[in-house]
């Protein structure tokens, strides 16, 4: 159940028009990329470095908004293990996102396309009852999907309700 | 209007219901149809309605400068409302045991005309995102003595392009008296819904009446 940091980096990275340069994984998550001789560490600081490379300037209360959320992604859902973990991840997620249409703000930021490429293995392993279940993240991630710039190569992740009509019609 | 009247409470719920599962009106960004649902919804709506509160947040977030330049959209429930005619219910009512045949066929071919046509104008009317919707009939026999296991395989035996036929189950009346729930999905561009009942209908040794119990866009 892992996620491979390495590929949400460099997807990251194409998705901001950056060199990804070379990331490797020394320690159990700590990600490490060295570019034109500067040798980074960490997840959230490499995203911010991308940023930094890209020109995207993230600053003030959002800022600290995304930068709380990029924190959640790394110490949280790269972290999580166990089948019980993501479920508590979802869980939470799905309570946040029932009164927001994007993490940060009214738009779409880097937050969003963090947990994106974070959560896309999870969402495209769960059963329709779970992603029904978790209304509120499928919703948030079939918007987000929708944009070929986010998605980039990755499965778009099928939300749709046909399957569950036929199971249990009274709801659909 | 869209949602029925977004200023009752009942067209507010069919928003709530349809934003549960969709970030915009129309589509994957904002557009005019959420700009014109927006202005017709007028206030916030209650706390209750959640998936619609947030949806509203959302888009007052964004300055009235950015709302005029935000695309045109298709509403899609605006042709996509309440495809089952109203006036169903009461042709049921209208039989008349006693007329002979032929009046009986004149009119029926008539009201079959008068069908297609209103489909066809409802058709050319729909977006072509709109794919299908999920029916659940309830077929009623004559009696206790119909063979219900019979009917179902004619039921069944019915095709059309883009019918798919579900799982069914026998549901006690009373007296004995079951009748047939099948589902079935449909591709509205395709199937007509009454077509489909009049066909059912055509097995008259068993059928005796076809109610639609359930309709949903899927």
């Amino acid at each position: 159940m892992t996620i491979n940091v390495i590929k949400c980096l460099s997807q990251i990275a194409s998705y901001l028009k950056v060199n990804p340069g070379k990331i490797t994984l020394e320690s159990s998550t700590a990600p490490t990329r060295s570019f034109n001789s500067t040798v980074i560490t960490g997840f959230t600081s490499i995203i911010f470095q991308f940023l930094k490379e890209s020109n995207c300037d993230i600053t003030g209360l959002t800022g600290a908004e995304i930068r709380q959320w990029l924190e959640y992604c790394a110490v949280y859902i790269l972290n999580a293990d166990s089948a019980q973990s993501v479920e508590q991840i979802l869980k939470e997620l799905n309570d946040l996102l029932s009164s927001k249409t994007y993490l940060v703000a009214f738009q779409p930021s880097i937050a969003d396309v963090t947990l994106f490429y974070c959560l896309h293995n999870i969402m495209a392993n769960l059963s329709y009852l779970d992603k029904e279940k978790y209304l509120n993240v499928s919703r948030w991630f079939d918007n987000m999907q929708q944009d070929v710039s986010v998605r980039q190569k990755n499965k778009a992740v099928d939300f749709s309700t046909n399957y569950l009509t036929c199971v249990a019609p009274a709801r659909h | 209007m869209a949602f029925g009247d977004l200023k009752s409470d009942k067209g507010v719920a069919a928003l709530d219901d349809f934003l549960k599962d969709h970030s915009y009106i129309s589509g994957y960004q904002p557009t005019q149809a959420d700009i014109q649902t927006f202005q017709s919804l007028g206030k916030a709506p209650n706390a209750k309605y959640s998936h619609a509160l947030r949806w509203y947040n959302h888009i007052n977030s964004f300055a009235p400068a950015e709302r005029t330049s935000f695309p045109g959209g298709a509403c899609p429930m605006k042709t996509a409302a309440p495809t089952t005619a109203p006036g169903k219910a009461e042709d049921d009512d209208d039989v008349d045991l006693f007329a002979s045949d032929d009046e009986n066929d004149a009119e029926a071919e008539k009201i079959r005309e008068e069908r297609l046509k209103a489909y066809a104008d409802k058709k050319s009317k729909k977006p072509a995102l709109i794919a299908k919707s999920s029916i659940v009939l309830d077929v009623k026999p004559w009696d206790d003595e119909t063979d219900m296991k019979e009917m179902e395989k004619r039921v069944r035996t019915i095709e059309m392009d883009g019918l798919v036929w579900g799982a069914s189950k026998l549901v006690p009346v009373g007296y004995g008296i079951h009748k047939l729930q099948i589902m079935s999905v449909v591709e509205d561009d395709k199937v007509s819904v009454d077509l489909m009942v009049e066909e059912i209908e055509k097995f008259e040794d068993f059928v005796q009446s076809v109610d639609i119990a359930a309709f949903n866009k899927i």
